[in-house]
């Protein structure tokens, strides 16, 4: 299997690269416009501080979806091309088994995905460093939900694309799902906010702006989220429990 | 050691498929030996090739490869042949480095000397990525791969096709040398009977899912002939003796399955050897019997 991990890391190798250094690029460049407000041209500025704030609190999901979505983004396209190459017909005849495949795409993605989660840490922590502002468990929460579950879609990808054997309709099933899902989710959201609005015109009259929706939304997100963070893993782990069987039982299946 | 007297040894395969079927095909390939396996498209030489992989999943029937039982052995078995399909099953992006350290982790018996032995005989570049390769490099590389294991059986699909003449001359020399080591065999089915003329011991014939002949190929050749004759000659012969015939204004060509026979019984008559080529035209119109 060694030899199947070796070249899904062949094939990924240049992406992962270039991934890294957009990445490298947007943590340096948004460092330094965080040191730059207090060390900098902006020091001084008017609202300078909660500029700094508000930003810290966006860059870290930004630097991290970077980070996840990036260093996992090469390995995508590798069992198309592995169907355009006959690569998928030459495994059959050499001496590995089906779980073997299916499970060097998976280590490989699960690594990858890994590295992102670790990246997206880290830039939450340069971040930190760079605005001098205290590092928030609730930013690492969030990096950890955001990594699981879309890691989750990243494996159920992998039965999927040996299912339909191209992007393009790997990803017109996929948007098929999930467009209603969205849908529902931005009404459900629209919902919560109105819900939100009604509360901080009753509760809080005196709030301007969104600060009243905000604090009475907060500690309904703080909740769900600290609960997403034990939800979370349990639904990754079974997702790729569940991936994994649905690939071996795929890749049986080619063997018409 | 698994002791074998044949490295092929298919009896009675069968797998349907809607419109198709591949019909109760047996057919031995001896151990030392390359057998050729020819057909016109769609004859079912892939299906063979495929069920003898175990890639496709036979109805009926039983095979064994070196001895051991292709389905229930598969992994054994494995580790001890190589396939060589016409199209390089390897991703452009790769390069021969890459594919060594991929390969010496799948096959136990790699042998990396001997993979950037051949790419130096075949002077293939080693860093190049393989969709710069030519369709002749690639087919080289292919046959680099699959001889760098100690492979014991070489089953090839169409490997030669689409190769320029000189290409395909350095290709079966090499299959040649392979040979010399009598524990190896190649199964290798191709469209170019002119390959098999030069390096086949036997050959396979198989049409529309079923098997026509199967045998030694000077055996083959030595047997069958084109009985050329004027049209009232032809009348005169047995319906038996004829497996197809091509008329045209000149006379007829009869390709006859017993040449000495019909040398003898039709004597006059000029027969000439047949070429394996000569040999599947005819018995691909066995059905109309008369073609033009």
């Amino acid at each position: 299997m060694k030899g199947l991990i070796y070249r899904e890391f062949y094939l990924s190798r240049k992406s992962f690269i270039l991934m890294l250094l957009v990445y490298v690029l947007f943590v340096g460049m948004l460092s330094l416009v965080f040191i730059s407000t207090y060390a900098g041209n902006l020091a001084g500025t008017e609202g300078v501080e909660e500029m700094r704030s508000s930003m810290f609190s966006q860059m870290y999901l930004y630097a991290g979806l970077i980070a996840i979505i990036g260093t996992v983004y090469g390995h995508n396209d590798i069992i198309e091309k592995d169907y355009q190459s006959h690569w998928q017909l030459y495994t059959y005849t050499i001496p590995v088994s089906e779980k073997k495949i299916a499970a060097s795409k998976f280590i490989v993605r699960g690594a990858f995905l890994l590295l992102g989660i670790v990246l997206a840490f880290l830039a939450d922590i340069i971040f930190s460093a760079a605005a001098k502002l205290p590092l928030s468990t609730g930013h690492f929460k969030n990096i950890l939900i955001a990594g699981l579950l879309y890691g989750a879609v990243c494996f159920l990808d992998i039965p999927s694309m040996l299912r339909f054997r191209t992007q393009a309709k790997n990803a017109a099933i996929g948007l098929a799902i999930v467009v209603p899902l969205f849908a529902a989710f931005t009404y459900g959201a629209h919902k919560v906010i109105r819900f939100g609005y009604a509360e901080a015109k009753r509760l809080y009259p005196d709030l301007e702006g969104d600060a009243g929706l905000r604090k009475v939304l907060m500690p309904y997100i703080v909740k769900y989220r600290d609960m997403a963070v034990w939800i979370a893993p349990i639904v990754f782990v079974l997702t790729v429990l569940l991936m994994y069987i649905w690939s071996v039982k795929e890749l049986k299946r080619r063997r018409y | 050691m698994n002791d074998y007297e044949n490295a092929i040894e298919i009896k009675g395969l069968t797998k349907r498929y809607d419109g198709f079927t591949l019909d109760n095909v047996s057919f031995d390939v001896p151990k030392g030996s390359i057998m050729g396996f020819i057909g016109q498209n769609g004859a079912g030489k892939t299906t063979t090739i495929n069920a003898l992989l175990n890639i496709v999943k036979k109805d009926e029937g039983e095979i064994k490869l070196l001895g051991l039982d292709s389905v229930k052995d598969e992994f054994e078995v494995k580790s001890q042949i190589a396939a060589v399909f016409d199209e390089l099953p390897f991703d452009d992006r790769l390069n021969a480095n890459d594919i060594n350290k991929i390969l010496r982790e799948v096959f136990e018996q790699w042998s990396s000397e001997t993979f950037f032995g051949y790419l130096d005989r075949f002077a293939l570049p080693r860093k190049k990525k393989f969709g710069k390769f030519s369709k002749g490099m690639k087919m080289k590389l292919q046959i680099a791969s699959a001889l760098s294991h100690n492979a014991k059986l070489l089953i090839m699909d169409e490997a030669t096709t689409g190769l320029d003449p000189v290409v395909r001359n350095e290709i079966l020399d090499i299959f040649l040398e392979y040979l010399q080591n009598e524990e190896h065999t190649i199964l290798m089915s191709s469209h170019i009977t002119s390959d098999l003329d030069k390096v086949a011991d036997s050959v396979t014939f198989i049409d529309k899912g079923k098997l026509l002949i199967s045998g030694y190929k000077d055996d083959i050749l030595d047997s069958h002939g084109v009985l050329k004759c004027t049209k009232n000659d032809y009348r005169e012969i047995d319906p038996e003796d004829i497996i197809s015939a091509r008329l045209s204004d000149f006379g007829a060509e009869v390709m006859v399955a017993d040449r000495a026979e019909c040398s003898r019984k039709y004597s006059g008559a000029v027969i000439d050897p047949a070429t394996l080529e000569e040999i599947m035209i005819y018995y691909v119109n066995r059905s109309k019997k008369e073609w033009r």
